[in-house]
């Protein structure tokens, strides 16, 4: 039987032709249809239809972000609706169609077609949108078993435009043959949008350090996205990286793009053949996947809430963006079996933006690799890159964004400088404000007193903590605080924001200074404070260095979150859930 | 004079990421529906912040341009 996928049908969903095409299709060819994007069960002249759930309901007026929201729905729920046992093939009508027939076949080991009827290219649309669904179109036809051009005008452009053959034929299904999954011991697929060489924050080091160190205990798959030329799987004994291109498909925007490596993530483990003991997620940006590949195999979620757009924006959830962000965070919190936040602070504020019962939220703080930070020692002369010799280094490392406050700290280098010149301001990172920032500096003439350095390398960033005097978080919003972590680890002190995690993990007048959030005077008094105390300033940073070994350390979170792991696999183990994609499971 | 940071973003979206995937001003002006001399001051201010490579009339971003963009997001 064919399984015939689509966004159109009558009479639920006829936008355009395409409702009327498909139903000609199964009439003639036979088999039973998943309608996109509908509730319920119907029968239209003598074909079986099968709503594939709704669609969130998310504003969004971009077709490239609808049609994954529409997936990621539909994949997420098909496991309970449909029976996949009299599944012989799977056929996509057009493009939107075909995203979900593709990921549905590589789950069920079927082959897969490609029905188109226009392409983009024939429609000639112009704009980002347009090059994203060429770029989508041209990929199905690359992946499909069999690419049906139901339109002479199809064929031509699917032969002339995208270069597809005409005679594109099964291929043998029997090479897909899948093996039978290990179960002796723990198999943990951690999802995340960071992992080197794609690196930004704290999660991504999080990530790194935490699998790093579950592959001492369990099996661990990483699924995460590459850079250009650095997309390659990577196999080093019980850790596996496996890399998607998350450039292989155009997008619209940010938010289509992280859609389109989702899909892509989705692909990349079906087709590995993983079956995973638990998936565990990071943030909403890895969620639609992981997911789709909870209920596609079967398997349990856990999701880590490094922050949270509630958070971020002090709860004002305002644009179709953050409404995207907001539905996905909450949805992964709610399709979790746990959920773990990094400090007290986050668990309230996840507790409050989520509804999310008590119970199920989790502590587990970052840590810090202390024998990796203390491998990096400065070079020769590399303390002249930074300041004078007789300057004094106050470091920031991270994201130059606005809740990161770094300019509250431009403002309290100007009030410093206006009493002293013996102090120089390293800003190190990257974002969307530095343009901003440099010219604020620039406009209060402390052009020379203020470095930034751009992003740096861990281990210059390392280094860079030890050549500082005193490390400066003036963040306004900060689940954790991973920086000031690292800067205590060194033996520095630090000063920052009494704000979320940071005023967990830095102890106010022992191991820094804790001042009031957006407030320069109060930046540049604590600053002051330290710069021109070195006892007390070297006190501190010892203080800090001690709380570090004791409480923040990877392989004391790791072995807490393998036994996390092994808990919810025990529940798990013993609990009712079931889906009509058992059968397939079972004999894989 | 355009956004730069739009600009980035539109390299982004195109997957302009590698030599292999650059796009070329006149298709880059095309897209955004501007006049191509309008891409060369933002060109010139990414090209100076090391985020875009030129090669000829091509562009793309660099590694670090694509850092840039993930953490405007993240």
């Amino acid at each position: 039987m064919i399984l015939h996928v689509t966004t159109e049908l009558e009479p639920l969903r006829c936008e355009g032709e395409l409702a009327k095409w498909v139903k000609r299709v199964v009439e003639k060819r036979g088999g039973k249809i998943l309608l996109l994007g509908a509730d319920g069960r119907y029968e239209l002249d003598g074909i079986e239809v099968v709503g594939a759930g709704a669609t969130p309901n998310i504003p969004t007026s971009d077709v490239v972000e609808r049609a994954f929201l529409k997936l990621f729905a539909s994949l997420a729920e098909v496991p309970y609706r449909l029976d996949p046992r009299e599944i012989d093939s799977i056929e996509g009508h057009e493009w939107q169609g075909a995203l979900v027939a593709y990921l549905l076949a590589l789950r069920l080991r079927k082959p897969f077609v490609y029905s188109v009827y226009t392409t983009e290219a024939e429609r000639q649309g112009s704009g980002v949108v347009a090059e994203s669904i060429k770029s989508i179109e041209a990929f199905l036809a690359r992946e499909a078993d069999f690419v049906m051009a139901r339109r002479k005008g199809a064929l031509k452009s699917l032969r002339e435009q995208y270069g597809i053959s005409r005679e594109k034929l099964f291929s043998d299904p029997s090479g897909n043959e899948a093996s039978t999954p290990e179960r002796s011991e723990l198999k943990i697929l951690q999802v995340s949008w960071e992992y080197p060489p794609h690196l930004i924050g704290g999660l991504g080091r999080a990530v790194t350090h935490i699998s790093a160190g579950l592959a001492k205990l369990a099996s661990v798959y990483v699924l995460t996205i590459g850079l250009p030329g650095r997309v390659v799987d990577e196999h080093r004994d019980n850790l596996h990286i496996l890399r998607v291109d998350p450039f292989t498909l155009k997008s619209t925007g940010f938010v289509s793009w992280v859609y389109c490596f989702n899909f892509l993530m989705v692909a990349k483990a079906l087709s590995s053949n993983l079956r995973p003991h638990i998936i565990h997620s990071h943030d909403w940006l890895t969620a639609p996947a992981s997911i789709v590949l909870k209920h596609l195999l079967k398997t349990p979620l856990i999701i880590t809430m490094h922050a949270t757009e509630y958070g971020r924006s002090r709860g004002s959830i305002l644009t179709p963006m953050q409404r995207q962000i907001h539905y996905w965070e909450w949805r992964a919190c709610y399709e979790s079996w746990r959920v773990i936040v990094c400090s007290e602070s986050m668990k309230h504020e996840v507790i409050k933006a989520f509804s999310l019962p008590a119970d199920k939220l989790l502590i587990l703080p970052n840590g810090v690799k202390l024998s990796e930070l203390d491998s990096h020692t400065p070079l020769r002369g590399e303390r002249d890159r930074y300041a004078l010799p007789w300057e004094k280094i106050v470091l920031f490392a991270g994201r130059h964004v606005y809740d990161k406050g770094v300019d509250v700290l431009i403002e309290a280098a100007r009030i410093i400088l206006s009493r002293r010149r013996d102090v120089k301001f390293v800003i190190a990172g990257d974002g969307p404000m530095r343009f901003h920032l440099m010219w604020l500096a620039s406009v209060y003439g402390l052009g020379e007193k203020v470095l930034f350095t751009g992003r740096l390398s861990d281990e210059e960033l390392y280094r860079a903590y030890k050549l500082a005097d005193v490390v400066v978080i003036p963040s306004r919003y900060e689940p954790f605080g991973i920086v000031a972590l690292e800067a205590m680890a060194s033996g520095k002190p630090v000063v920052a924001s009494r704000v979320g995690g940071l005023s967990e993990v830095v102890v106010d007048g022992e191991t820094g200074i804790l001042v009031p959030p957006g407030d320069p005077e109060a930046l540049a008094q604590a600053l002051e404070t330290l710069l021109y105390d070195p006892v007390l300033a070297k006190k501190m940073g010892a203080a800090g260095r001690r709380r570090v070994e004791e409480l923040y350390r990877w392989d004391k979170v790791v072995r807490f979150l393998e036994k996390i792991y092994r808990r919810v696999h025990e529940e798990y183990s013993v609990s009712s859930w079931l889906t009509l994609f058992d059968s397939v499971s079972a004999s894989n | 004079m355009i956004d730069p940071l739009k600009l980035l973003n539109t390299l982004h979206s195109l997957s302009a990421v590698d030599e292999a995937r650059a796009v070329s001003l006149n298709q880059l002006s095309r897209i955004l529906g501007v006049d191509p001399r309008e891409l060369e001051e933002p060109l010139h201010i990414l090209h100076a912040m090391e985020y875009v490579i030129i090669k000829g009339t091509r562009v793309y971003l660099s590694e670090l341009g694509i850092l840039k963009i993930s953490s405007t997001f993240c």
